[in-house]
This record gives structure tokens, C-alpha cells and sequence, in this order.
């Protein structure tokens, strides 16, 4: 079949189909020059494969990274002895930026789940096939050691043996179990809504500013609940400073109430407020015709 | 040409009256522009309320202020621009955002706003909140602190307002042009940074209108002069610098756009 295409011809249809593979986002311009040159299809998809398992490992470390981030500079913030002043709001706030800064360097890449709450979410919402939800578990569980790892080597040790540990998360002496389920469960809840509510079709186009909603909504969150149960809404989050410090008491709160909320909620969210965006296909066939009328004049 | 003007005009006797879109759009922005104003005023000064009835801080004051500007350039800044501002206003003038006719309506609006703003404020509190022995200059008067020369004063207010008017003017960068869904809440943070850094020490005013207010209704003047001087002269200077030293070219765009027609006419043809 190569032999029989004029060798010109040939070089010229595979440049314009690796700008159409850069340019996932013309679906037109795709669907348009796959028409045309479907015959070399197979000769691009090898380049396609390898893009791919690129694009699946950059995630993995992105997701790897962003969540070591978030522990390194959570944590840190929460650090609180005579001789390092702290105060509750200071905390949430470092937090809401912690994760300002990991959405901003990851976003684009993974996601930025950053929280196995949030990938169970993304799977029912049908954002992430299950092995990549998988592969996004073990990153954060992963990126969380490493990140607490890294707060272990470098603070000095008094201030990471306060109370239970450092950022070490357990419900307030006062607060019963059922009650700290019901909170987490709650404010996970809320932060799923707000995930659905950034992944919905008719938001595609406002993306500008998701990392500054999101740190502003966590810290918020993490004000309210903060006091109470610590505001995890992350298993991974909790996870790392338990197991540094070996200190596992109450830790399956942390691991069931943010999971089975946001498995719950993304399904209500997809069955009752998504909707696709029918407008955009119209005005794609408005802009067509509009084209077409011009280059027939 | 000319009988279709006259029957159109004929058929709708009322269509004189209606006010042409560019008309009804240039009323819309200098009410905007006040209605903003009165709004960032009347949140703002509300968030420095502090006597021992009700407590407060200098963190959530300055919180409160960025917040308040996010508010205001989130209802109103598709309206006006919500520049809250005369500085912003110069500054935009120079920068060739906007006509001086303009310029001077936006003026106008943002010191009535303001006046009204503060208005609204002494209206609705309780009087010793807003003038007292814990104030005794009245609540939000931006004034100097003890220990600061007006030079230094002026200075402060100066320096402040120039990274103010940066922000803006990198907001109106052609090359920033798609990217303005979250204009309102980097203003607020700005502002709310700006105020935390130099608030102690002159109030962090960078708003010659947003100090007049609180003056007119306090009748409280000293070193009022600073805070028209200082935001003023870094609005001018700063707008300049930017403009003939970052400003981006408009010029890529249009290439681009050029690219995108072609290559859509190419698909099209083929």
C-alpha cells in the first residue's frame, strides 16, 4: 500500500496527520483529515501508543508529586510549639494554598486529584479509567510518604513529637466516633460537589482560576471541620503521618467517610445536575455554514 | 437609502426616544462605576469597625478589603471595569484603555460612590462605632502613623499603588485577553496583600476617593493631601512604564487568528 502513494504525497499526508494527533481539541480538523488519509492510519499509531504510555506515566508522577507537595507544606504549616507560634485559621489557610500550588503545577497533567476521595469520584463520574484510577492510589499513597518522609528529615525533632505527631489527624476528645464519620462524610461531600462541579461539560471553558477555588474551598472546610475531627476529606493525607508516626488509632474514620462520600455523591451529582452541552454543537454547525458560505462567495 | 430612514422612523414614532445601545452602555458605566465604588466602601469601612464592642484585626481588615474589592469588579466588572479607583482610572487613560471624557465620568462617579458608600455606613451603625474616644479621627480615615514622616508617607502610598496599577495593567495586556475569568479574585488578594504590608503604617489608602469618603463625613483632613498625591502620580508613572516598556503586541493575535482561518478554509476546500 506505501509503495503504491507517490513518495511526496506520502510525506505530506503524515506531516498533517501528526498536526492533527498534536491537536486533540479540533475535533473537526481531526475528524476531517482522518477521512482523508485513513489509509496511513496504522503507520501513526505506534507515534500515538508511545504519546500515550508517555502521557500515563507523566500523570502517575504528577499525581506522585502533587500529593508529596501538599503533605510537605500541609504538614509544615501545622507545625505548633512555644517556639513556633501558630494559630487555627493561619493552618487551614496554608493548607487551601498547599493545595493552590499542587493543582497549579499538576492540573494540566493529572488532574491534581491529590486525594483517593476525589479519584473514586472521578472514576463514577467516568473521568478515569479504573487501572488509572488505581495507578493514581498508589502515586498519592506513595507521594504522601515521601512528602511526610521529607518533613520527618528536615524539622527538628520537638516539633514533630507534639501530641499524637505531627498533623497526625483524630477527633477532638469530645466528639464521638458516629459523629466524626458523619463530619468527614459531610464536608468530603461538599468537596466532591465542588470536583463535579469543575468537571461539569458546561463549565469546560473555566478552568482559568480551578486552583484558587479550590485551596479557598478546602480552607474553608478545613476551618469549619478543622477543630472537630482535623478536616482530612483525604485518606492519603492521613494516612502518612499515621504511619511515620505509628499511630493508628481512628485512622479507618479517615478511610471510610471520605471514600463511600464520594463515591455516593459523584453519582447523585451525575445523575442529577450534569448535563452536556448541546449549545456548543450548534453553534459548531452555525460557524460551519458560516464558513462555507463565505469561501462558496 | 433615505426613504427607508423615514419610513423606518415613520412606522415606530417612539424609536427617537429609545437610547442607542452605545449610549444606554456609557450611562450603564458611570452607574456601574458608582455603584461599585459605594459598594467596596460600604464593605470595607464596615470590616474596620474596632472598638471594644466589637472586636477586630488588622488581618481582617485587610481581608475584608480585598474581599470587598472582589465583590465589586465581580458584579460590576463587565459593566465598567470597576476601577473603583481615579488612580486606576488615570492609569487606564494612559495606558490607552479608555477616552479622558471617560476617564473624567468614571471620576465623577467613583468620588459620589464613595461619599454615598460611607454614607450608607454612618447611616446604618450605631455612632460611637464610627466616631468616638476608640476613633477619634472616625473609622477607615486613613491616616499616618506616629513615627512616619509625610515623606515617608508619600512615599509608602506611592510605592503601594505602583504594584497596584501593575496588576492592571498586565489585567489589560492584549496578551492577557483570554485569560480574565479570575480578574476578580487576584485583585482581591493584591489588594488584601498590599494592605496587610502598609496598612500600619499609612493606611494603605492607594484610592484617593476611598479616603475621601471617610474625610467628608468625619470632617477629618490632616495629610488628606498625601493620598491624592502619592496613588495619583503612580498611576500616571506606572501606566506609562508598563505601556511602553511590557505592553504586549496585539498584532500575534491576529496571526494567529489568520492561521486558524486558513487551516479551517483548507479543510473546508479539500
Amino acid at each position: 500500500m506505501i509503495d503504491e502513494v507517490p513518495k511526496q504525497v506520502y510525506l505530506e499526508s503524515r506531516k498533517r496527520w501528526t498536526m492533527a494527533c498534536d491537536r486533540e481539541g479540533s475535533s473537526l480538523f481531526s475528524v476531517a483529515l482522518f477521512k482523508r488519509f485513513s489509509d496511513h492510519f496504522s503507520c501513526c499509531k505506534v507515534f500515538k501508543m508511545k504519546g500515550s504510555t508517555l502521557d500515563k506515566i507523566s500523570a502517575f508522577l504528577g499525581e506522585l508529586i502533587g500529593t508529596g507537595i501538599l503533605v510537605f507544606l500541609g504538614c509544615m504549616g501545622c507545625v505548633k510549639t512555644d517556639l513556633f507560634p501558630n494559630n487555627h485559621l493561619q493552618i487551614v489557610l496554608n493548607f487551601g494554598f498547599a493545595v493552590l500550588i499542587a493543582i497549579q503545577c499538576f492540573g494540566c497533567v493529572s488532574g491534581a486529584h491529590l486525594n483517593p476521595a476525589v479519584t473514586v469520584a472521578a472514576y463514577i463520574y467516568e473521568m478515569v479509567t479504573l487501572r488509572m484510577a488505581f495507578a493514581y492510589f498508589a502515586a498519592q499513597m506513595l507521594g504522601a510518604f515521601i512528602g511526610y518522609g521529607l518533613l520527618m528529615v528536615l524539622l527538628p525533632s520537638p516539633t514533630l513529637t507534639v501530641g499524637a505527631g505531627l498533623c497526625v489527624t483524630l477527633p477532638h476528645t469530645s466528639v464521638t466516633t458516629g459523629q466524626a464519620l458523619g463530619i468527614e462524610f459531610v464536608i468530603t461531600s461538599i468537596l466532591v460537589i465542588v470536583c463535579c462541579g469543575v468537571w461539569d461539560p458546561r463549565n469546560s471553558k473555566f478552568h482559568d482560576s480551578v486552583g484558587i477555588r479550590f485551596g479557598l474551598a478546602i480552607a474553608c472546610l478545613a476551618c469549619a471541620a478543622g477543630p472537630f475531627t482535623g478536616g482530612s476529606m483525604n485518606p492519603a493525607r492521613s494516612f502518612a503521618p499515621a504511619l511515620w508516626n505509628k499511630h493508628f488509632e481512628s485512622n479507618w474514620i479517615y478511610w471510610l467517610a471520605p471514600l463511600s462520600s464520594s463515591a455516593i455523591t459523584a453519582y447523585a451529582y451525575k445523575v442529577v445536575f450534569r448535563r452536556e452541552v448541546v449549545e456548543a454543537e450548534i453553534t459548531s454547525n452555525e460557524k460551519l455554514r458560516q464558513l462555507e458560505d463565505v469561501q462558496l462567495s | 437609502m433615505s426613504q427607508q430612514k423615514q419610513k423606518s422612523q415613520e412606522s415606530n414614532p417612539n424609536a427617537r426616544w429609545r437610547l442607542e445601545g452605545h449610549q444606554r452602555s456609557a450611562i450603564a458605566c458611570f452607574f456601574g462605576e458608582l455603584a461599585a465604588t459605594a459598594v467596596f466602601v460600604f464593605i470595607a469601612c464596615m470590616g474596620c469597625v474596632e472598638t471594644p464592642l466589637f472586636q477586630n484585626s488588622h488581618f481582617r481588615s485587610g481581608l475584608t478589603f480585598g474581599l470587598a474589592i472582589l465583590i465589586a469588579i465581580q458584579c460590576f466588572g463587565s459593566v465598567s471595569g470597576a476601577h473603583l479607583n481615579p488612580a486606576i482610572t488615570l492609569a487606564a487613560w494612559l495606558y490607552g484603555a479608555i477616552g479622558w471624557i471617560r476617564a473624567i465620568a468614571y471620576f465623577v462617579a467613583q468620588a459620589a460612590g464613595a461619599l454615598i458608600g460611607y454614607g450608607l455606613l454612618v447611616a446604618v451603625l450605631p455612632g460611637n462605632s464610627i466616631k468616638g474616644v476608640d476613633n477619634p479621627s472616625g473609622v477607615c480615615v486613613t491616616i499616618l502613623a506616629p513615627g512616619i514622616s509625610v515623606l515617608q508617607g508619600v512615599f509608602i502610598e506611592f510605592l503601594i499603588t505602583c504594584c497596584l496599577v501593575m496588576v492592571a495593567c498586565s489585567v489589560w495586556d492584549p496578551r492577557n485577553a483570554k485569560l480574565q475569568d479570575s480578574v476578580p479574585v487576584r485583585f482581591g488578594l493584591t489588594v488584601s496583600c498590599l494592605i496587610l504590608t502598609a496598612g500600619l503604617f499609612t493606611g494603605a489608602s492607594m484610592n484617593p476617593t476611598r479616603s475621601l469618603g471617610p474625610a467628608v463625613w468625619n470632617d477629618s483632613w490632616a495629610h488628606h493631601w498625601i493620598y491624592w498625591v502619592g496613588p495619583l502620580v503612580a498611576g500616571a508613572v506606572t501606566s506609562l512604564i508598563y505601556r511602553m516598556a511590557f505592553k504586549g503586541d496585539e498584532e500575534i493575535d491576529l496571526r494567529t487568528s489568520d492561521a486558524k482561518i486558513r487551516m479551517i478554509g483548507e479543510v473546508i476546500v479539500q
